[in-house]
């Protein structure tokens, strides 16, 4: 096979993997600083968060441009500090995937955490567990799977990520090109053969992370 | 027709301070807990020197409140605790020791054992190192308490596999295993079936008086109280209506007529 078929894919699993584990991060942390504690203005800051899921990509991208972009508040920064530029590279892309996949992380896990009873908590809070075991060894477990099931979500959504990342990582083959984007490219040239093989592996990978998510949100064992 | 005597309050916060040993329980406390579309106050005030010291009163009297009051999971308004001689709260200094300092074992009502743990992991929780084996010496320990409450045979099982009485039994070892100062009994025989109640309530006596450990029990249930109480402290509407001495006057009364007048009182009384 060749690269213009297999750079695609494996660009897009890298991707996906790097934005599914920034999202997770923030996307836990967040959710279980949403869990803990009340604060002024909780809820605005909850839209907020979770507008990447609603909004079209494409402001999103713009948004990211404004952001990052050569004369962006944080790009400029970047440049002049590190010398790293994320416009028109796949560094980009993960930004703009993990955007767009964070609020399924953050509202899943907020949700899963929520649903942690308060009792299991004090139950080892009196059993001398600080704050941060109550949350890995009480609150993780009991909302793992809630997370999990997110966060396959999440993966599938920056597999499949186009507008965004068109803008922010530019559709440059060979470089920034993943597979929803060479799937544009290749119907746009008449590749007909490589758009139907891109289209197969997304679909069956798409198909293969919704199955295993179902799976992991059945209930394995009852309060 | 108030017939609550102040006289048989021989525990009294008004009690002298000239005690040898500290009192099990001093408690002053004022508490705000809002619900949605609903605002409870709680007032107690009581101290109780006794090892079994009964909590007691109608449901939404304040009596699980000022339970977890004790334990750190609720934090008072004002006012100030004090277990064994230390002081756990005091809004006056500021003081207000975490629940995890507070070295109180409790059982909740419902018993709280965590669904993703056997018996032998619910039991050692509060043992384990983040990292690592239990230390051989609280492995024995968890030997000895699994045996002890009857568990050997179920340490592999999950918590919604056992019975209600084999629930209530690991919750109860998963309390005393980190061999607290002071062991709180949440309402501990409600999540069971009445038939099963008398054998429980039997049984987990049994095994507490082989600790020698004070405790606090929270309960609406007449026979529980008579079973436990040496003091008994009764609630009604968010205040503690009388501190009685209820082992001395269960010589010469009996636990109807202890107990009916509290219950009288704390449905009749006002705020």
């Amino acid at each position: 096979m060749d690269t213009t078929f297999l750079f695609p894919v494996q660009l897009s699993l890298r991707v996906a993997a790097l934005a599914t584990l920034t999202s997770l991060t923030f996307g836990v942390v967040l959710g279980w600083v949403f869990h803990r504690f009340r604060f002024p203005g909780r809820e605005l800051l909850d839209s907020i968060l979770s507008l990447p899921m609603v909004l079209p990509p494409t402001v999103l991208g713009y948004y990211l441009i404004v952001l990052l972009g050569r004369n962006g508040f944080l790009g400029r920064w970047l440049q002049d500090a590190f010398g790293v530029t994320l416009i028109f590279t796949w560094q980009g892309a993960v930004i703009a995937a993990a955007v767009v996949s964070f609020p399924l992380i953050f509202k899943s896990a907020r949700a899963a955490l929520d649903g942690v009873e308060r009792k299991y908590e004090d139950a080892a809070r009196t059993m001398g567990y600080p704050e941060w075991r109550v949350f890995l060894q009480v609150c993780l477990p009991l909302a793992g799977r809630g997370i999990l099931a997110g966060t396959m979500l999440a993966f599938a959504r920056a597999m499949g990520e186009f507008g965004a990342t068109l803008m922010i990582a530019g559709n440059l083959p060979g470089r920034t090109q993943t597979l929803s984007l060479a799937v544009y490219s290749a119907t746009q040239a008449g590749q007909d053969s490589l758009a139907a093989q891109l289209v197969l592996v997304i679909s069956v990978l798409c198909t293969l992370i919704l199955w295993v998510s179902g799976k992991l949100l059945a209930p394995k064992w009852q309060a | 027709m108030f017939v609550i005597s102040r006289t048989s309050a021989v525990n009294a916060s008004s009690a002298p301070a000239a005690v040898t040993a500290p009192p099990t329980v001093a408690c002053d406390i004022d508490a705000h807990v809002c619900a949605p579309g609903a605002e409870f106050r709680l007032q107690a005030k009581f101290e109780a020197s006794s090892r079994r010291i009964a909590l007691f009163g109608p449901s939404g009297s304040g009596k699980s409140l000022t339970l977890m009051a004790l334990a750190g999971l609720l934090k008072p308004r004002t006012g100030r605790i004090e277990v064994r001689g230390r002081t756990f709260f005091d809004a006056a200094s500021g003081v207000n020791v975490p629940a995890r300092r507070r070295n109180v074992g409790i059982v909740f009502q419902d018993y709280a054992l965590f669904p993703h743990l056997t018996v032998r992991e619910n039991v050692s929780f509060g043992l384990k190192p983040f990292l690592g084996p239990l230390r051989p010496v609280h492995r024995r320990r968890v030997d000895e308490l699994l045996e002890l409450c009857g568990l050997g045979e179920l340490a592999g099982q999950r918590p919604n596999q056992i019975s209600g009485g084999q629930r209530q039994r690991t919750a109860l070892a998963r309390a005393l295993a980190t061999e607290p100062d002071l062991l709180l009994l949440d309402e501990p025989f409600t999540a069971l079936d009445q038939p099963l109640r008398e054998r429980m309530r039997a049984e987990l006596f049994a095994i507490l008086e082989r600790f020698d450990m004070p405790m606090v029990m929270v309960s609406h249930d007449l026979d529980d109280v008579d079973h436990f109480a040496q003091t008994l402290v009764a609630f009604g509407r968010g205040r503690v209506l009388d501190v009685v001495d209820y082992e001395a006057r269960r010589r010469t009364e009996s636990a109807r007529q202890i107990l009916d007048p509290l219950f009288l009182a704390a449905e009749t009384r006002t705020v």
